[in-house]
């Protein structure tokens, strides 16, 4: 393996999600989808999935998960209490298609967050 | 105007270090210093990070500055030259970046540079990535460091630490090898120490 195996996509979109919960109770589930969809579509090395949600205001809560099993690290916020988020995230795997991951990635967008 | 590069695979902790190591700079040290992120993504992320903790940075993403940005890493080393004339620029290359590529293109296109050292992290977590069958890019990035951090070492057994404290240095047995962690700040009072030592010193 070597550096051209790994594959990026980067994606934005806008969410939004219930006030009460906080940002890391939204991310998980998103993240923990997007990795067993990965993993089932054939990714045979999570190099790094990072990224970051923003409120418009100065501190966004950054994001970073480094392994198939691994628990997502969070760092910066807190985000105040809004109702849509810009959400930005970096995917580089290796053993799946940009094709594929663009299209797991807007699975688990849609199925995770509004 | 001195280069560091810091390298290292993709989530080794680059960003972390990059802010640890400035703050250790510039709390100790007059120096001044400009940071330059290269990411792969479309998308800036650490540059964000690195801005919302107050760092000067400059960014080049969509690619990486070992091959599709080289020509963009000479004129934007150029620019920071005659436009900002730090003591420094710390580089931060993307995760899969070859070095020895950076370091050739900097030796025939930016020889305005008064030194480049190059510091590479290499993640305990993932410990397989150098214990097992390195990647090319890996050994690369071990191979042409002139300071190797093996980072994480706080939460990794001491067997497991030794073993990859020898792997590293049968990689690359010139460049002085330092445990840090760069999350918890352990250790980067050191490194800070040999940066601003050559930073001051080489020319």
């Amino acid at each position: 393996m070597d550096t051209h195996d790994f594959v990026t996509v980067s994606a934005r979109k806008e969410v939004a999600f219930a006030s009460q919960l906080t940002p890391e109770e939204v991310l998980r589930p998103f993240l923990n989808s997007l990795m067993q969809k990965l993993q089932e579509g054939g990714c045979t090395m999570v190099g790094h999935i990072k990224g970051m949600l923003e409120d418009g205001g100065p501190s966004p809560l950054f994001f970073s998960v480094t392994s198939i099993e691994g628990e997502p690290q969070f760092k910066g916020g807190p985000l105040k209490t809004a109702e849509r988020f810009a959400l930005s995230i970096t995917v580089i795997v290796a053993g799946i298609g940009e094709a594929e991951i663009g299209e797991l990635l807007a699975e688990s967008l849609s199925e995770s967050l509004r | 105007m001195k280069l560091i590069i810091i390298s290292g695979f993709l989530g080794s902790g680059k960003t972390t270090l990059l802010l640890g190591l400035v703050r250790e700079l510039t709390s100790r040290k007059d120096l001044k210093f400009v940071v330059l992120e290269n990411e792969v993504g479309e998308i800036s992320i650490d540059g964000a990070l690195l801005e919302q903790q107050g760092l000067q940075v400059r960014e080049l993403f969509s690619g990486c500055v070992c091959c599709q940005l080289a020509g963009d890493l000479v004129v934007t080393l150029r620019d920071i030259a005659a436009a900002l004339a730090p003591d420094a620029v710390i580089l931060e290359a993307s995760g899969l970046a070859r070095v020895e590529s950076i370091l050739e293109t900097l030796d025939r296109y930016c020889r305005e540079l008064d030194g480049v050292m190059v510091i590479t992290l290499a993640d305990l977590e993932r410990h397989e990535l150098y214990l097992e069958e390195p990647m090319p890019f890996v050994i690369n990035q071990i191979g042409r460091a002139d300071l190797v951090l093996l980072n994480k070492t706080d939460s990794g057994d001491a067997e497991l630490v030794q073993a990859l404290e020898e792997r590293l240095k049968a990689l690359n047995p010139r460049a002085e090898l330092i445990k840090v962690s760069a999350l918890h700040g352990s250790n980067l009072e050191l490194v800070a120490e040999r940066v601003g030592a050559w930073i001051r010193t080489t020319s």
